[in-house]
């Protein structure tokens, strides 16, 4: 354990009390509350039974999972129904998130916009602003619809669910352009504004809506079932309103906040050793200069009840669409909820934010200003994740699983035989980080019940054919543990169109720990062998295809954790059989000397090369980036915290100019 | 004499029940389980019952069997090595699976994916293709096959699956490919995916006939020693096995198509809770079946269980038709325990049979729902009539712990974790029937297994339901249950049409064909063209959504444009009814499947009715005991009953405590009840004003 050693530069922020002043704006949220309200409910508080708190506690829950499996049955949007990119959650009066967390999403633009008064029953609320979201929607395609809760005419809390939709309109099909120097590229914009006013629809306003966007019929069946899932909350809550009172389960909502914190004080954070760590990861473009990393840095600061991610010194806002303007309440909610692994059974609400808090410079590309364009904001969600990773591996000396990147999109359009505008979008998982005690898993998404399209239900519905669903071989960073490998999909179009990539790790890494290393990145190909075949790395817009030709889609393996020579030899063996590694790699990063067709294994050769390699190789690093990282490192073009505790071995300038050439091909630099 | 014997083969103990088909006698026994071989516990059991109750073999009609055996296979992964033949390309479908992470975000972390039911190295690919239309791209070739059935067969592969794309288009791919094993590799268990589930989604599709396959060495054998043993005893009689969509199957077919029973388990009780409620006079029911670790939960509608085309075990999605039965982790053994060390949390894991509730004084130390039961006095000192004595001591001491936790004394803890539990029952029978847009309130709850009769009325006070029936044996209903339905055959066709384009005739082809393989396999286990009924269904969506409503496709005298006009407007209907919206007159419904349900009809058992006696139930009162009701219902000195002792007609009033050999029915204070002419013990929540009566 590391004991108490701060940087000397860190020695005027130490006092707890000054370091948490920033944030006091953000502990009830964004809305003021009412001091006298709070009273009453503190009082309720006392008396409060136990049993009643776990009884609305499990009400909520089981509300929100009811909307949320009404919203899957019913919304349209692919990457709604299958990829599960929706969330339900319900919020205090002032806004505060009572149920698991839902990423980001609040009633608080609500509240800012409208005063109570003008809050009535039979109200819905409908917006996608991403600047007037009061930083809790990240994107124009997420659609946010707030429904007020009220008991014997009170205003008692809101009901909240947000969703990614096909299509707002924008400069392309799909409102996702990876170019955008704006948000008005991105989509129609909808301020938080009243869709059903005390129970009337308002037809205009949906007509608006729904005439903003390429596929209007997939809009409507989602905000209805939006609509549709926060009426179930709503019923759901007043009937437990209906058993212990109003005001008994309010304050019970109150007293669930606060035990999440209590929880997470008492249990979680013992487990955290006291200190500095600092993490970094790239972004690997804005979309725009596509040779320009953007860099997420964190530092991670424990104290004995409290801890604070930093990130100063993360890049400014860009001019490509890879921002996020959210703020520190709602990243804390997001990388809080990875505390659920060590604390089974709890939920992570907004209370976490009482005792994790981050800090966030003003104007960079996780705070980034109107009109800066956002949609590829996940980019940041995903990167932040691996940052955390690295300044974990640093704190807990490489005990922590590793990096991983598992959501990339791809989609492809055009018009098909009948000569309508097609859209086919598929969000792949990838191959998930080692962990110290296992293997990563293959070919998985990040968000649970998220799935795949089935090639049979694909070649109904688009002009396609898909030639290959299967894993990238090779691809799991090496370890003791190996990393999940990655995803490849082979679509051939039948008809003349485009595609898009919204992708990460094409040619960073993910990162490996502990000796373990980098997982191979994962891009796409066009006419793979063939002397026309071409590469596409980073995300792009508008790759042309022709009718016939094949498109491989390849994912990112993840990082391997610990030491590959160690790793046991029948495991090697087994992946080489298995088709999971070949023999070259089995040799090369595994020291195991295997024959490709009888699998048999050399026993005196394995134990020869493996201390040869062990030899020529020196002491295992705790970060291995893998060569496109080490080589911008070498040239001084990124930097890193810790540079002695990396990997070095792989920077070579021959990587740049693979990842590099005809880099504006598809993507011509646009001037500002 | 002729008698129908019902051999139900559970974790703990194998229940039979034996009936005499023309006076409507009935035997019960219940003999330990053999889970090392299952096949020992179901001829031990039939022997007990035959020489107990003197029933000569020769008289012996029909065996019925619910077993688990196909799901324990599945959970506890003991299945034959098995190869797969698929389409080129799909090498790795099974890894892939659909990329899905169960669980809450973050789980990705440390969730580890369970291995495949075919491992890599037994996947084999071939070139044949047809594409979306069914239209041959690759034709098989036989070299290729020939030389993978041989490679397999010396490798030690007992059984094969094949599986290619879009197969439910047309199986003649598949079909060819089964013919060439067959003549190089006779003896190999081979299933076909377009016979085991001919639909769309080949992953689903895949993964069900591995697992259909992997399974079929072990049933096909268990299947023989059963045989052997019935042979041996000269038993000749028909001899069929419970589906999970609640209809039997002749035991053959269950060895050739083991998926068919891979969540049978609670089918037959939801079987005989139809069966209760009807005979009672209550169609509309939801089925409550609680036992050691979970509550099992099924809405009944108009006499007939909802079904579903899938569900899961352990982590397998299986699509077989299966009645749409709920699974709570709330049953006796579910441990109470503090989440974060302050959330009161009850299940979903369970102390089980060992070491059991700490009550049981078998080693458990953790509190759970029974031991709360029996610190509340609402179980007396020993369950299953005297076979397990409990310790109240234990109960007490687990409970205490907890208590002090969470700052309560020792009962309000007890309530605490009951009214947890009953919030987790609730909760399932909502997700069956609020959800569903169903009012539970219009519904009786019939409760069973060990512990149903004992949450019953708690639970009805919680949703304001206002009747509840407690079968004759409550313990052995799943048993009971396994004489009163009929075989059945589900046969599906994938054919995506849209209803501005629909080719009815060709859907009538579908139909006719679909019929005549289901008829020739029902009269081929012996039923005649009269005791065989055929019923048509469409699955559909709205295009562009994913999932699809299993409609039924009524009137057969219509022409095929009428009935499949009625089938769609009964769609929308079914979607807003289920969903709450329908998008009727604004977007196309899209035809998925079309099937047929075949039925090969068993004549009934007799329930024979008793003679009502008077009300006055004191000839069954057996003393008092302190009993606390939740609440405000305070603590009570409450009556027992001893429910063997109840006449017909006799009357309750709550707060009582009935007793039985295997199980315990709690009247709550503001309930009463009476046993009708059926045996069932109706209960009903007294009405503040004029009292409704309970039947007729």
């Amino acid at each position: 354990m590391n004991n108490s050693i701060f940087p000397a530069s860190y020695h005027d922020k130490r006092d707890e009390e000054e370091a948490f002043k920033d944030y006091a704006d953000f502990r009830y949220g964004r809305v003021p509350q009412d001091p006298a309200a709070l009273a009453q409910i503190s009082e309720l508080r006392r008396g409060l039974d136990p049993i009643l708190v776990d009884i609305v506690d499990g009400g909520i829950e089981a509300a929100v999972m009811e909307a949320e499996a009404a919203v899957e049955r019913t919304a349209r949007s692919t990457i709604i129904r299958e990829q599960h990119d929706y969330r339900a959650s319900l919020n205090t009066i002032d806004c505060l998130s009572v149920s698991r967390v839902s990423w980001a999403a609040t009633a608080d633009p609500i509240r800012m916009k409208y005063p109570l008064d003008r809050i009535n029953e039979g109200d819905v609320f409908i917006y996608n602003d991403v600047y007037e979201s009061a930083g809790t929607i990240g994107h124009l395609p997420d659609y946010c619809v707030v429904t007020p809760i009220f008991w014997r005419t009170r205003l008692l809390a809101f009901a909240q669910i947000f969703g990614h939709v096909s299509d707002v309109g924008g400069r392309q099909a799909g409102s996702w352009p990876n170019t955008s120097t704006s948000i008005f590229e991105e989509g129609t914009l909808c301020p938080p504004v009243k869709l059903y006013s005390a129970g009337t629809l308002n037809e205009d306003l949906y007509d608006v809506l729904l005439r903003n966007s390429r596929f209007p019929d997939d809009l409507r069946g989602d905000i209805d079932a939006f609509v549709g899932a926060n009426e179930i909350v709503r019923r759901r809550i007043v009937e437990l309103c209906d058993r212990f009172t109003g005001d008994l389960v309010e304050a019970a909502f109150y007293e669930i906040l606060d035990r999440c914190a209590e929880v997470v004080r008492d249990k979680g954070l013992p487990l955290f050793p006291e200190g500095e760590f600092i993490g970094e990861d790239f972004i690997e473009s804005d979309g725009l200069s596509l040779d320009q990393p953007v860099k997420i840095k964190i530092a991670l600061r424990k104290y004995p009840d409290k801890m604070i991610l930093d990130f100063e010194g993360t890049n400014p806002q860009t001019r490509g669409p890879v921002n996020w303007p959210l703020d520190g309440r709602h990243y804390s909610k997001w990388l809080g909820a990875f505390f659920k692994a060590q604390i089974p059974g709890i939920i992570i609400n907004e209370g976490v934010t009482q005792v994790f808090r981050c800090r966030i410079p003003k104007r960079t590309v996780l705070s980034s200003e109107f009109p800066a364009p956002v949609v590829s904001r996940m980019t940041c969600m995903l990167r932040m994740i691996s940052a955390y990773t690295v300044a974990l591996a640093k704190m807990f000396n490489g005990q922590v699983v590793a990096d991983m990147q598992n959501i990339q999109i791809y989609g492809l359009y055009g018009y098909d035989f009948e000569g309508n505008l097609f859209l086919m979008r598929e969000i792949f998982g990838a191959g998930s980080g080692a962990r110290p005690y296992a293997d990563g898993t293959d070919a998985v998404d990040l968000v649970p019940y998220s799935k795949n399209l089935p090639a049979e239900f694909v070649e109904q519905r688009f002009p396609v054919t898909v030639e290959r669903v299967g894993l990238a071989i090779d691809s799991g960073g090496p370890g003791k543990h190996r990393g999940g490998l990655g995803y490849v999909k082979e679509l051939r179009t039948l008809v003349d169109g485009h595609y898009t990539t919204v992708t990460e790790r094409t040619a960073f890494a993910c990162v490996g720990i502990n000796g373990g290393r980098w997982g191979a990145p994962g891009a796409s190909v066009k006419n793979p062998g063939t002397p026309e075949a071409e590469n596409v790395y980073f995300s792009r817009d508008a790759v042309p295809v022709k009718a016939g030709d094949l498109i491989r889609l390849v994912t990112p393996g993840g990082g391997g954790w610990g030491d590959p020579l160690e790793r046991d030899i029948a495991d090697v063996r087994m992946d080489v059989v298995r088709r999971l590694v070949s023999a070259g790699s089995a040799e090369r990063d595994y020291g195991v000397v295997i024959d490709a067709t009888t699998f048999e294994v050399n026993l005196a050769a394995t134990a020869k090369l493996r201390l040869r390699l062990a030899h020529e190789r020196g002491p295992v690093k705790l970060i291995d980036r893998g060569p496109y990282a080490e080589t911008l490192i070498k040239k001084g073009l990124i930097t890193v915290a810790d540079p002695e505790l990396e990997c070095t071995r792989c920077a070579d300038d021959a990587v740049l100019e693979t990842y590099w050439k005809d880099l504006y091909k598809y993507t011509p630099p646009r001037l500002g | 004499m002729t008698w129908r014997i019902a051999v139900d083969i559970g974790g703990t103990f194998t229940d039979i029940v034996a009936l005499e088909e023309h006076s409507g006698a009935l035997h019960l026994a219940k003999v330990p389980s053999t889970p090392d071989d299952p096949a020992r516990g179901f001829i031990q059991g039939l022997d007990h019952v035959t020489a107990r109750f003197a029933i000569p073999e020769s008289e012996i009609g029909a065996v019925f069997h619910g077993t688990t055996v196909a799901t324990n296979a599945i959970l506890e992964r003991k299945y034959a090595p098995m190869g797969l033949i698929i389409t080129r390309g799909y090498r790795e479908a099974l890894e892939c699976a659909r990329q899905t992470v169960p669980g809450e975000f973050g789980d990705i972390t440390w969730w580890i994916k369970p291995p495949r039911v075919v491992p890599l190295e037994f996947v084999r690919e071939v070139s044949a293709r047809i594409d979306v239309q069914g239209r041959e791209v690759r034709p098989v070739d036989p070299i290729e096959v020939r030389a993978l059935a041989l490679d397999f067969k010396q490798i030690g592969i007992k059984a094969i699956a094949v599986s290619l794309l879009h197969s439910y288009r047309d199986p003649a791919h598949e079909q060819a490919i089964r013919e060439i094993i067959r003549e190089v590799y006779p003896e190999c268990f081979i299933s076909i995916s377009s016979d085991i589930l001919r639909e769309y989604r080949e992953y689903e599709r895949t993964n069900t006939t591995c697992l259909n396959t992997a399974l079929m060495p072990l049933l096909s054998d268990y299947h023989a020693k059963l045989q052997r043993h019935l042979r041996d005893r000269k038993i000749n009689a028909p001899f069929y096995i419970m589906r999970s969509s609640g209809g039997l199957a002749q035991a053959e077919e269950i060895a050739r198509l083991p998926i068919a029973a891979a969540l049978s388990g609670p089918a037959a009780g939801v079987v005989a809770a139809t069966h209760c409620g009807m005979v009672s006079g209550f169609k509309d029911v939801i089925a409550f079946d609680v036992g050691g670790t979970s509550a099992d939960i099924c809405l009944v509608e108009n006499g007939s269980p909802r079904m579903l085309t899938e569900g899961r075990v352990d982590i397998y999605d299986i699509k077989t038709p299966m009645i749409d039965i709920h699974t709570v982790g709330a049953g006796g053994g579910s441990i109470a325990w503090l989440a974060g060390g302050r959330s009161l949390k009850v299940g979903p894991q369970s102390a089980g049979a060992a070491p059991g509730p700490a009550c049981y004084d078998r080693g458990g130390t953790e509190p759970t729902v029974t031991d709360a039961n029996l610190v509340l006095g609402r179980i007396t000192s020993s369950l299953a009539g005297g076979g397990i004595t409990l310790n109240r001591d234990k109960a007490v001491a687990a409970i205490g712990t907890l208590a002090q936790q969470l700052g309560l004394d020792l009962i309000s803890a007890a309530e605490g974790i009951l009214r947890i539990a009953i919030e987790n029952m609730a909760a399932g029978i909502r997700t069956v029937s609020v959800k569903r847009g169903r009012d539970p309130r219009t519904y009786a709850l019939v409760a069973f297994g060990g512990a149903g009769p004992l949450h019953a009325c708690t639970l009805a006070d919680r949703l304001d339901m206002k009747r509840v029936l407690i079968p004759p044996n409550p313990g052995v209903t799943s048993a009971y249950g396994l004489l009163l339905t009929d075989v059945r055959i589900d046969q599906v066709h994938t054919n995506v049409q849209r209803e501005d384009r629909l080719n009815a005739s060709q859907i009538e082809d579908d139909l006719r064909t679909l019929e005549t393989q289901v008829t020739k396999r029902l009269t081929g286990e012996g039923f005649s063209h009269a005791g065989v009924v055929l019923e048509h269904f469409i699955d559909m969506r709205y295009a562009g959504q994913a999932y699809e409503i299993r409609t039924p496709l009524p009137g057969n005298q219509d022409s095929i444009g009428v009935r499949l006009r009625t089938a769609i407007d009964h769609f929308h209907h079914h979607h807003k009814d289920l969903y709450g919206y329908s998008y009727e007159g604004k977007q196309f419904v899209e035809l998925v499947n079309v099937g047929v349900t075949g039925l090969g009809l068993l004549t009934r058992p007799q329930v024979p009715s008793m003679v009502l006696a008077g009300a006055d139930p004191s000839a069954a009162f057996c003393g008092y005991t302190t009993v606390h009701f939740p609440q405000e219902q305070g603590t009570v000195e409450t009556p027992v009953y001893d429910r063997g002792k109840l006449r017909a007609g006799n009357e309750i009033v709550g707060p009582a405590i009935i007793n039985q050999y295997d199980s315990t029915t709690v009247l709550n204070p503001g309930w009463q009840g009476h046993l009708d002419r059926w045996g069932t013990l109706v209960l009903t929540k007294a009405q503040p004003k004029a009292q409704e009566n309970a039947h007729e």
